[in-house]
């Protein structure tokens, strides 16, 4: 068998069209095209299909986003994909509500990792990394509704992130809540801002109870 | 095998797709005959995907998502502003407030429905399907821009729709009632509404007639007063949209100031709930007075003549005029131009009129945008009710706060810079947030204008 048959190309071009928009902005099939280095007629096909199958997503202004279905899988590869319907309007609504770059974490494996997340605006912008992977933080227990800060340090050890996080829900897969990101000019959440996470996490806990007794 | 016309990159979003909520491994043959393609093919898809690392295999013949899948949750929820131009987006030294405060109490009203999924498996059916959008009008721009966005989701989902029917009431309606059940006697697999009045009695009573009879219908826009008729709302939030435009405003204004407001079409449902959510925000200064609340229809003829008939009573030009869209924004702004004062601040966005009109006269203004692109989510939604997928009971297309640079007030946010929003090289008339159909047109524009 090739080592680089048809089936491995057509798999590379999904890649390389569902991972274009995480790297840049793309507003047209013709970048998507350059920007997932395909001939520009296949990038056209691939950027209509890829809409229509959900793996990438347009926002209002045209721009590429990854879809719902990237999304989907992602959570449910780690054992979460019951907050994929959940999680995107509360963290929506908690980053309008507090100003600041919203997220969804899970920790599985001892790991706890930053899933979908939705930016703050101007001063209050942060945009996490997905190498934030936490081996190490007081542990989060079932039930813990306290707000704790965490450390995250990168690979290179050049950047030190701080985050408050409140626990949500706990599956087989481990445990998960969600969390605010603090820009540099901020020691800590404001009360308005822990108040939000809180109401936020409470109704994350109720919709995720809600969702496990319908499944 | 029947051959299928299905290209390997849907079979891939398929085979990604096909696994439940905590990753239960799948047999490969049991994946394969969801494909409805050769075990060649399916086989060599499921091969390459182990080998690039997006499944794993955990025994033989049996796979699941593997690690690559695993690097997908990291996605953000809106665009990207880190990825934008900093020279665009984040040079904006001497701009950027820093003394920002989060929204105060009563900003955001959580509608549980957003999280709460309808089971759609009672209304799945096989494709082509026939959707019929029963639309309140197409009297203003954004309506148009609407209905452009669902034909763009209509080509992109193809095969998958014989027929989409669309029936313009003119705002009537009565004559909505009847063009509504001219698409039941034609028969049609689902039905999109964008109700003419929210109160129509009339029309909401036969609604619910039709969905007990078993036929899905989503609202659009416009929602009528039955909930329990609709499978799903498809809208964005016109609380967030009144209540930031008023935040900014009062805040703008340093909590002192006279205020006219222009709301849109009496009685449409939209327009209730910002204009409710505007006074809820002005309520938190007691030194902003609001002193005429006046209806446009949305046009930029209503807004003239209100300010025109407010001038002509004698009315001193207020310190800001609060509109809830552009589209009568525009008609204010002109009647005020006419003047040859200085400009009260306006809120009010959609239109590109607005935004040009707006910078040209540095007018202090604020705009949230509301998205047209909502019509392209409308028809995704019928085709994941057809397809018997759950979807959410009401979905909120986000909106966009637009503010020109330096416009930032403690508690108002820029998602947008106005100078980078608008399109000078687009007619009037365009309605920025129709997503990807608009590019369609600006192709079209440089097509004609080579």
């Amino acid at each position: 068998m090739s080592e680089n048959n048809a089936y491995d190309r057509a798999v590379a071009q999904f890649e390389a069209v569902a991972t274009a928009p995480s790297e840049h902005i793309i507003s047209n099939p013709a970048q998507l095209s350059r920007q997932a280095n395909l001939a520009r007629a296949t990038g056209y096909r691939l950027a209509l299909l890829a809409e229509a199958q959900s793996v990438l997503q347009r926002e209002p202004t045209g721009t590429y986003r990854c879809g719902s279905l990237l999304l989907r899988a992602g959570l449910s590869a780690l054992g979460f994909g019951n907050f994929a319907f959940i999680a995107p309007p509360l963290l929506v609504e908690l980053r309008q509500s507090a100003n600041l770059t919203a997220f969804l974490y899970v920790i599985s494996d001892g790991t706890l990792r930053i899933g979908p997340y939705s930016l703050g605006r101007s001063s209050d912008f942060v945009r996490p990394n997905a190498l934030y992977q936490a081996h190490s933080y007081d542990p989060v227990q079932a039930g813990d509704q306290g707000t704790l800060e965490i450390s995250c340090t990168m690979p290179d050890q050049t950047k030190t992130q701080r985050m408050t996080i409140l626990h949500g829900a706990q599956s087989k897969a481990g445990c998960c809540g969600l969390g605010l990101m603090l820009p540099p000019h901020l020691q800590t959440v404001s009360e308005t801002g822990k108040r939000a996470l809180t109401l936020a996490v409470k109704r994350f806990s109720a919709a995720s109870k809600e969702r496990t007794n319908e499944d | 095998m029947q051959p299928s016309s299905r290209s390997n990159f849907a079979r891939i979003a398929m085979i990604i797709d096909c696994f439940d909520e905590v990753n239960t491994p799948r047999k490969s043959a049991e994946i394969i005959d969801l494909l409805e393609t050769s075990r060649a093919t399916g086989f060599g898809l499921i091969r390459a995907l182990v080998k690039s690392g997006w499944l794993e295999r955990v025994d033989h013949g049996i796979v699941r998502l593997g690690h690559k899948a695993t690097q997908l949750i990291h996605i953000p929820l809106e665009i990207d502003q880190a990825l934008k131009d900093t020279s665009q987006f984040m040079k904006i030294s001497g701009t950027v407030r820093t003394d920002r405060q989060p929204d105060r109490s009563t900003a955001n009203e959580w509608r549980p429905e957003l999280i709460r999924l309808v089971d759609t498996t009672s209304y799945k059916r096989p494709g082509p399907y026939r959707i019929a959008f029963a639309n309140a009008s197409l009297g203003n721009p954004w309506r148009k821009a609407m209905l452009a966005s669902m034909r763009y989701a209509e080509r992109l989902h193809g095969d998958l729709i014989a027929r989409f029917d669309v029936s313009d009431a003119g705002d009537d309606a009565k004559t909505q009632l009847a063009q509504v059940n001219q698409f039941i006697e034609d028969g049609i697999d689902l039905l999109i509404v964008s109700q003419t009045r929210f109160d129509d009695k009339e029309l909401s009573d036969r609604l619910s007639e039709i969905a007990d009879t078993g036929l899905p219908i989503i609202a659009v826009d416009r929602r009528p007063d039955v909930p329990d008729a609709l499978v799903s709302f498809v809208t964005a939030s016109d609380r967030r949209i009144g209540w930031v435009s008023a935040m900014w405003m009062a805040e703008r204004l340093n909590g002192q100031g006279r205020v006219w407001m222009l709301s849109g079409l009496e009685g449409a449902s939209p327009a209730i709930r910002r204009q409710s959510a505007a006074l809820a925000g002005f309520a938190n200064f007691p030194g902003i007075k609001i002193e005429a609340v006046n209806y446009t229809s949305w046009t930029e003829e209503g807004g003239y003549n209100a300010v025109d008939r407010l001038l002509a009573d004698g009315a001193e030009i207020p310190d800001g005029v609060w509109c809830d869209s552009g589209l009568q924004g525009i008609g204010s702004l002109r009647r005020f131009l006419e003047e040859g004062k200085a400009l009260p601040a306006h809120t009010g966005g959609d239109v590109n009129q607005m935004y040009k009109l707006a910078l040209h006269h540095k007018l202090p203004f604020v705009a949230v945008d509301y998205p047209a692109a909502m019509g392209a989510r409308a028809i995704d939604i019928a085709i994941d009710i057809l397809s018997g997928n759950r979807v959410a009971s009401r979905l909120e297309v986000p909106v966009q706060v637009v503010l020109p640079r330096g416009s930032e007030t403690p508690s108002v946010a820029a998602d947008i810079w106005a100078e980078t929003h608008v399109r000078w090289e687009l007619p009037d008339n365009t309605i920025l947030s129709q997503g990807p159909s608009l590019r369609t047109r600006a192709a079209q524009i440089e097509a004609d204008n080579p």
